[in-house]
């Protein structure tokens, strides 16, 4: 069956996508608490650019209310916030239908 | 209802859309995109309609309505095909194919555009939040897209005409006529609900009309049907005439409608030559079974044989092959109409008949299985035969049945 293939390729990819996810929300959690552990701020200051490759400000919009429980995701975490949306919304295009008449 | 701003139109309701069954699965599963903070590394390869492709989305849960899809007209919109298919030739199917793709295809309607959000013919935009709503709404789903015709009678938009009774009166919704069961396409297979021995295969449809009426006024309204109450216009006619005929009143006609691409920003867009407001009864160009009466509502569709000329010369070479006056149902139902205040308010009145000179020259050939060849005569020249003994000058008559009428409604809503 192809589609039950298809399924089953899809799955397959989301799986790995989430193993990729989860292993980055392990490495930014370490990076965010980089600041009180001294023993991790050690090897912050020896390699600085490998340990924080993401803007600090990414791990500031977190609230800490949905981080504690959902792995942090982005899509989520910018689309319930209002100001963000409304910060980030492309201009708004004046589409003026060109249709005339009733369709 | 104003329009969405371009954040609320994104806007996922963090109280509520988180914690429902569909709120568990990640966005990415559906949309996918990239997780980043930054909106466009974000939307990299987003998926912004999921459910154009709901076996990959949709499926594994909603096994039974996806099964549905590919014979629904809302996905598949077979029933412009049916038409084209006969008014054009095949060498020009291609051609044609592309100006659908254009001008036709927007109008397509995904798992979303009934459940999650508003179509994209209005802007698109959340409807609440993000989450799945069971039960589309009346004006954000359905008349976004059945808006210019059926929305404006049914909601009463239009000046001096009422809005559909079972609006005014019986604060319907369209998904009070037309169930879930209706708007994801009929099974193709009988035996898919009814298990028995012989197997039957029923073609699935390819035009609004096709097969059984679905809705039927008479499956709510029992006792209209022909001498089963105290009408004596149900009796007389409860059968030859299509409830329409007698309970709709002024609908939307449209003529020479044209697309093309626009030079200044690069849209598609058509344009009508005219709509209006009109009434007119012809013969039911789909008698059947089914679809028994004689006489039916009709209204003018916009088809000319330029209609496609920015894509080429005489791509409508078969105008002819269907008539331009077509089936319809008209959703502005009341119970009182100009043209059944009486008997005679009908008989002879010759404006209401899609005669041969209501008809533009260029159409009639088109037009000779719906033209109506003799108006039905004033009531006082047929008594005779009948043996009614009303006058045509005698208004009491509607009167008179509309006292025997009023009593037996009441108790019969
Ligand atoms: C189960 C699949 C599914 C999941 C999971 C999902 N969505 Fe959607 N989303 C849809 C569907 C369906 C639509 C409506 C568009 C369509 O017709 O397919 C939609 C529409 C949207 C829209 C509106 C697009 C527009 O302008 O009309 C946004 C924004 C959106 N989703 C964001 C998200 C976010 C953020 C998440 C995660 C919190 C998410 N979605 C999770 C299926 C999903
Ligand atoms: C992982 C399984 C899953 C997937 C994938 C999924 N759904 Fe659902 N959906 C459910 C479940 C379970 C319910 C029943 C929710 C309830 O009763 O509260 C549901 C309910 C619904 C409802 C009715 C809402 C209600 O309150 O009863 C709609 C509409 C719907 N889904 C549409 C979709 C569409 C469209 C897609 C694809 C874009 C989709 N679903 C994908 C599991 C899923
Ligand atoms: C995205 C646009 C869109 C939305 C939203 C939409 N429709 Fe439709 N609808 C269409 C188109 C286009 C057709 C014609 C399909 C054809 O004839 O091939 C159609 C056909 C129909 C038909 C006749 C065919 C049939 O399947 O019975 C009915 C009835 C109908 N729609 C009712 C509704 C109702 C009720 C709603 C809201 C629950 C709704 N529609 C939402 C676009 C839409
Ligand atoms: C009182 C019942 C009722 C209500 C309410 C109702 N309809 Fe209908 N509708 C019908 C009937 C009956 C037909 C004809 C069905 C047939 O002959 O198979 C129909 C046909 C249609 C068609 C196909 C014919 C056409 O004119 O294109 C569309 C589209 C449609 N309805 C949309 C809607 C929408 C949108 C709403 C809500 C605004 C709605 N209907 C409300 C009874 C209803
Ligand atoms: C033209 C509008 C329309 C489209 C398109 C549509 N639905 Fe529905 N859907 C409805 C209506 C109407 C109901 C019934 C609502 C009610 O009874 O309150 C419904 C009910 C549902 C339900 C809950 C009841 C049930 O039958 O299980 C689910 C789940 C659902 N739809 C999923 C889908 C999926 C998946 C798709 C795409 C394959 C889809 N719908 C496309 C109009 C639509
Ligand atoms: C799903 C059931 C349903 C369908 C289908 C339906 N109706 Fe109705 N109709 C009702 C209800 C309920 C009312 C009562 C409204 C009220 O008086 O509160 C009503 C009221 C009416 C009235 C006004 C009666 C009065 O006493 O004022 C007329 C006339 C009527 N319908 C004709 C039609 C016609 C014609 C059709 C087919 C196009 C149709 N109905 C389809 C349920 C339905
Ligand atoms: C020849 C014209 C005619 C036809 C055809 C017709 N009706 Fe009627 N109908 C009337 C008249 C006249 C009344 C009474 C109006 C008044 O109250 O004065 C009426 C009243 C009604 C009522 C309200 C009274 C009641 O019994 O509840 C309903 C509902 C109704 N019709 C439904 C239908 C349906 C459904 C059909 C199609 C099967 C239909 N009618 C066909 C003329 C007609
Ligand atoms: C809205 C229009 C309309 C109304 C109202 C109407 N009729 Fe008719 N009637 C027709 C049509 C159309 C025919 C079909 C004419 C034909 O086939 O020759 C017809 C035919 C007839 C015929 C058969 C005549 C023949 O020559 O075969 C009789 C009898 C009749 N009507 C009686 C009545 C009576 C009595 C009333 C009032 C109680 C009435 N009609 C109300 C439209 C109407």
């Amino acid at each position: 069956m192809k589609k039950a293939q298809r399924i089953q390729n899809i799955k397959t990819i989301l799986l790995s996508l989430m193993l990729v996810l989860a292993t980055a929300v392990l490495l930014s959690s370490c990076s965010s608490s980089a600041e009180t552990d001294s023993a991790v701020a050690l090897q912050t200051a020896l390699e600085p650019t490998a340990v924080i490759p993401t803007p600090t400000e990414e791990t500031a919009v977190a609230p800490t209310a949905v981080a504690a429980t959902l792995p942090t995701d982005e899509c989520l975490l910018c689309h319930i916030n209002k100001d963000e949306l409304i910060q980030t919304a492309d201009p708004v295009e004046e589409v003026v239908s060109e249709n005339e008449g009733e369709g | 209802m104003a329009p969405l701003e371009p954040w609320e139109k994104a806007l996922v309701n963090g109280e509520t859309y988180p914690d429902s069954v569909h709120g568990q699965i990640p966005c990415q599963n559906c949309h996918g995109g990239r997780q980043s903070a930054d909106k466009a590394e974000a939307h990299t390869d987003i998926i912004a309609r999921p459910s154009d492709d709901p076996e990959i989305y949709c499926q594994e849960c909603h096994p039974d309505v996806v099964a549905l899809n590919e014979n629904n007209l809302h996905d598949n919109l077979a029933g412009y095909w049916t038409i084209l298919d006969q008014r054009t030739v095949p060498e020009d199917h291609e051609t044609i194919a592309t100006m659908f793709g254009n001008h036709c295809s927007s109008c397509h309607a995904t798992c979303g555009d009934c459940h999650v959000s508003q179509p994209a013919l209005v802007g698109g935009g959340l409807i609440d939040g993000h989450m799945f709503n069971k039960t589309p709404s009346l004006t954000r789903n359905c008349t976004a897209c059945h808006g210019s015709r059926v929305g404006n009678e049914y909601l009463g938009k239009h000046e001096d005409l009422q809005a559909d009774v079972h609006f005014r009166q019986g604060r319907m919704a369209c998904i009070d006529c037309h169930t879930g069961h209706e708007m994801h396409g009929q099974p193709a297979a009988c035996e898919d609900c009814h298990t028995s021995p012989e197997t039957q295969m029923v073609e699935p449809a390819n035009h609004r009309y096709d097969g059984v009426q679905s809705p039927r006024c008479e499956s709510c309204h029992i006792t209209a049907t022909i001498g089963q109450d105290d009408i004596e216009m149900h009796q007389v006619h409860g059968a030859d005439l299509s409830c329409q005929v007698c309970h709709s009143v002024a609908y939307t006609s449209c003529d020479g409608c044209h697309v093309a691409i626009s030079e200044t920003t690069g849209n598609p867009f058509y344009a009508t030559d005219g709509s209006y407001l009109d009434f007119k009864i012809g013969l039911n160009p789909l008698k059947s079974f089914d679809r028994p009466y004689d006489y039916v509502t009709l209204r003018h569709v916009p088809i000319s044989s330029d209609s496609f000329a920015f894509y080429g010369d005489n791509l409508v070479p078969n105008l002819n092959a269907l008539p331009t006056w077509v089936y319809t149902t008209p959703h502005n139902i009341q119970r009182e109409t100009p043209q059944a205040a009486s008997c005679n308010a009908c008989h002879g009145n010759a404006d209401l008949f899609l005669t041969v000179d209501q008809v533009y020259p260029n159409e009639v050939e088109a037009n000779q299985p719906v033209i109506v060849p003799v108006i039905p005569a004033p009531i006082s020249e047929i008594t005779a035969t009948v043996g009614i003994t009303i006058t045509e000058g005698i208004s009491a008559t509607a009167g008179l049945t509309t006292t025997t009428i009023i009593s037996p409604t009441e108790q019969n809503p």
